[in-house]
């Protein structure tokens, strides 16, 4: 073969190599945005994840309803109440019966709400569409003869509509499947580990750059935290399990308690990355600063931290993706259970320990899953352009 | 006390910038001292807990040290702990197994890619990939596993002899797309440091382009191109979620063919964690000791080979 052709085809691999990246990109992207950006919406974003269901009474107005012409293929219209349910699958997956249609003035919209099947809390509750409906009460003039049932499917459940004479009683649910909840939590534990973190990481820094001797125990030191970046970080998990389950008898996971895992994690980053903005502050500032006067502590918080800042910076904006991203020490540490109004003292999952959660289910909803993922991406993004954005401006100002 | 004594003196020499300076000084080194805590503890924790279930005393079910890092099965059975199979002998083969298959995919690719950013591309090609890589980085694992639980998983469900498409293929994948950019980076770091003398010196022989970029700047970047693949080996060692995600869960083994289900040290350790106490409990701590000596150990063959590497070139 000619040398000509052989660089041409070398030429061609690097090509083919550096395609293929793009188009791994692409394909996880297009994959992500494409199964998840149905599911994105304002209550798929501020909503509660878990349902609430009740019963509810609707009042039977002797009237009778005109079915719209354009309502869906397989829906069931009950002429009676003036709404329309259909067979589908809530937001967890599961089988559901759900309602699609309500007439202007059913009496679905000005019903009561009752806390069992006979309790009222008189309180008066408008449905809409996209509640669950999953059993009847059905009445009769003699009330021992009551009974609930919990119909198969839309069909069966218009059939007993259709034989009622009295009021409307169904148990409704009103449809989970948000992601507030969640948020509330990263955020939480964001906070938290950077306010523990930060300063810790940094003080570590300071001391070994400023005031620790060069001697073996300073070395054993830096050899440790070089060793902890290397630990995977389900094993932070199993000793994390260890000291709030057994130590401190938290009893069961903890918010709190990922935290401090995630600060375990994330110290070498810190100190690392801060120490080496320590190292590029010039010695001669330094010695300028006390040369005039200024005490070891003047020079550390007037000289060295400010001259550091960029590296801080970086070392938090880094951390933020880190905690977003970190999966197996949470399912651990802080647990799997999805809360809606998470406190540092109980259990709750980061957007990304909820995907894990839902993943690990029977029936996955990949259309719900994936819609975490697009915010996790968003966010992720976000986070890159800011710390490119934020180097460039910190670094043009100390240079 | 001490602390007291100190700083009175410094007082009595009318000087509070030293009281100041002894004062940070102390936090500082407080700071050190808990951090220090923390990693000592961590180290501690797992080794202790990791050796428990071999010692003689051990309350619940002492188990044999050799059977454990020689046993091919794996069974957790709840009822009756004693019952449970605990071998991870064939769990670290599957581990290796699949972190070499996704390191020999991947460097090809990695090197290639890093030769056409540094070399080949115009500036703007080059920066968009560069970008490309890095977002490729700064994906959480989780997300990789999302897609390789429902993209590649479904995709490799085609072939008949699989179980739903959890499969040492699927981890490999996932594991190759999550390690690409890490030694993407490093090759890009180690092919740019490489002096422009050099690649002058093979054109002015007569080399052509392409020669030089393959045969001198690769060889000259080979240290640092290793360096990266340490970094992607360790990450491939360490992961969980995503690889648990595709896994399947193997009890037996080890598995080599491409199409069955598999099971690593880390989904071991993930999956079926119900109780903070007990055998079942203690025995993911040994497992967890087992995967950092196998880190450790790839890691200084690796380095090994990477000096040897390094030496022959220089």
């Amino acid at each position: 073969m000619s040398r000509n052709a052989k660089d041409k085809i070398l030429t061609t691999l690097t090509y083919m190599a550096a395609s293929i990246a793009i188009i791994i990109l692409a394909t996880i992207i297009g994959f992500i945005f494409f199964r998840g950006y149905k599911a994105i919406s304002f209550n798929f974003i501020f909503g509660k994840y878990n349902q609430e269901s009740f019963y509810i009474n609707a009042e039977n107005q002797n009237k009778t309803f005109e079915k719209p012409s354009d309502l869906e293929e397989g829906a069931y219209f009950s002429e009676k109440f003036g709404f329309a349910v259909k067979d589908g699958y809530n937001l967890k997956n599961e089988k559901s019966i759900l309602i699609v249609f309500i007439d202007e003035e059913s009496p679905l919209l000005n019903a009561i709400k009752f806390s069992n099947q006979t309790e009222s809390l008189n309180e008066t509750i408008k449905l809409s569409t996209n509640y669950e409906v999953n059993s009847i009460y059905l009445m009769y003039q003699n009330e021992l003869d009551n009974w609930s049932a919990t119909p198969r499917d839309a069909k069966d459940l218009m059939n007993k509509i259709n034989v009622i004479e009295g009021d409307l009683r169904i148990m409704v649910a009103i449809p989970g499947g948000g992601i507030w909840g969640s948020i509330k939590t990263t955020l939480m534990m964001i906070v938290l580990t950077l306010v523990l973190a930060i300063p810790l990481g940094m003080g570590i820094a300071l001391y070994l750059t400023e005031y620790a001797r060069k001697n073996k125990i300073i070395n054993i030191l830096r050899t440790m935290i070089d060793m902890l970046t290397g630990v995977p970080s389900i094993v932070f998990g199993l000793v994390g399990i260890y000291v709030f389950f057994v130590f401190l008898k938290s009893g069961g996971p903890v918010i709190y308690g990922g935290s401090i895992v995630l600060v375990a994690i994330l110290l070498p980053v810190i100190i690392r990355s801060t120490e080496e903005s320590l190292l590029t502050v010039p010695q001669s500032l330094r010695s300028a600063s006390l040369a005039l006067g200024a005490s070891k502590t003047q020079t550390i918080k007037k000289i060295i931290i400010p001259s550091a800042l960029p590296g801080i910076l970086t070392a938090t904006i880094l951390s933020i993706g880190r905690i977003i991203g970190e999966s197996a020490a949470l399912i651990l540490v802080s647990g799997t259970i999805i809360v809606d109004n998470p406190n540092i003292f109980g259990p709750g999952t980061t957007l990304a320990v909820q995907i894990w959660k839902e993943m690990a289910g029977e029936n996955p909803n990949i259309e719900f899953v994936s819609g975490i993922s697009i915010i996790i991406i968003v966010i992720v993004l976000i986070l890159n352009i800011v710390l490119k954005y934020s180097t460039k401006l910190l670094s043009r100002k100390f240079n | 006390m001490i602390i007291g004594e100190k700083i009175k003196k410094l007082k009595n020499k009318s000087n509070r910038k030293n009281v100041a300076d002894y004062l940070t000084n102390l936090f500082l080194l407080v700071l050190t001292i808990i951090g220090a805590a923390i990693i000592i503890f961590i180290f501690v924790i797992i080794f202790v807990k990791g050796i428990q279930p071999f010692l003689k005393g051990y309350e619940y079910h002492h188990i044999n040290f050799w059977d454990f890092i020689t046993g091919l099965s794996w069974r957790e059975d709840f009822r009756n702990v004693e019952n449970s199979l605990l071998g991870v002998g064939f769990i670290v083969i599957n581990t290796l197994y699949i972190t070499i298959l996704s390191v020999l995919l991947v460097v090809p690719l990695s090197i290639l890619t890093g030769l056409f950013i540094c070399k080949i591309a115009h500036n703007r090609l080059s920066k968009f990939l560069t970008t490309v890589i890095e977002i490729l980085a700064s994906i959480p694992s989780v997300i990789y596993g999302l897609f390789g639980a429902a993209f590649i998983v479904d995709i490799i469900k085609i072939v008949p002899e699989t179980a739903g498409g959890l499969s040492t293929l699927a981890t490999v994948i996932v594991l190759s797309i999550m390690i690409f950019p890490t030694i993407t980076t490093m090759s890009v770091t180690a092919i740019k440091a490489v002096p422009k003398t050099l690649e002058e010196a093979s054109l002015a022989l007569g080399a052509t382009e392409v020669q030089t970029n393959f045969k001198v700047v690769l060889n000259s970047a080979k240290s640092g191109i290793f360096a990266g693949i340490i970094l992607g080996v360790g990450r491939a060692l360490g992961e969980a979620t995503a690889v648990s995600m595709v896994a399947g869960d193997k009890s037996f083994g080890p598995t080599f063919g491409l199409f069955d289900i598999t099971r690593t040290l880390t989904t071991t350790m993930l999956k079926g964690i119900y109780e903070s106490q007990g055998l079942l409990y203690d025995i993911k701590f040994s497992v967890a000791l087992v995967l950092m000596v196998v880190i450790l150990l790839t890691n200084a063959i690796l380095n090994f080979v990477k000096k040897r590497v390094g030496y022959i070139n220089e």
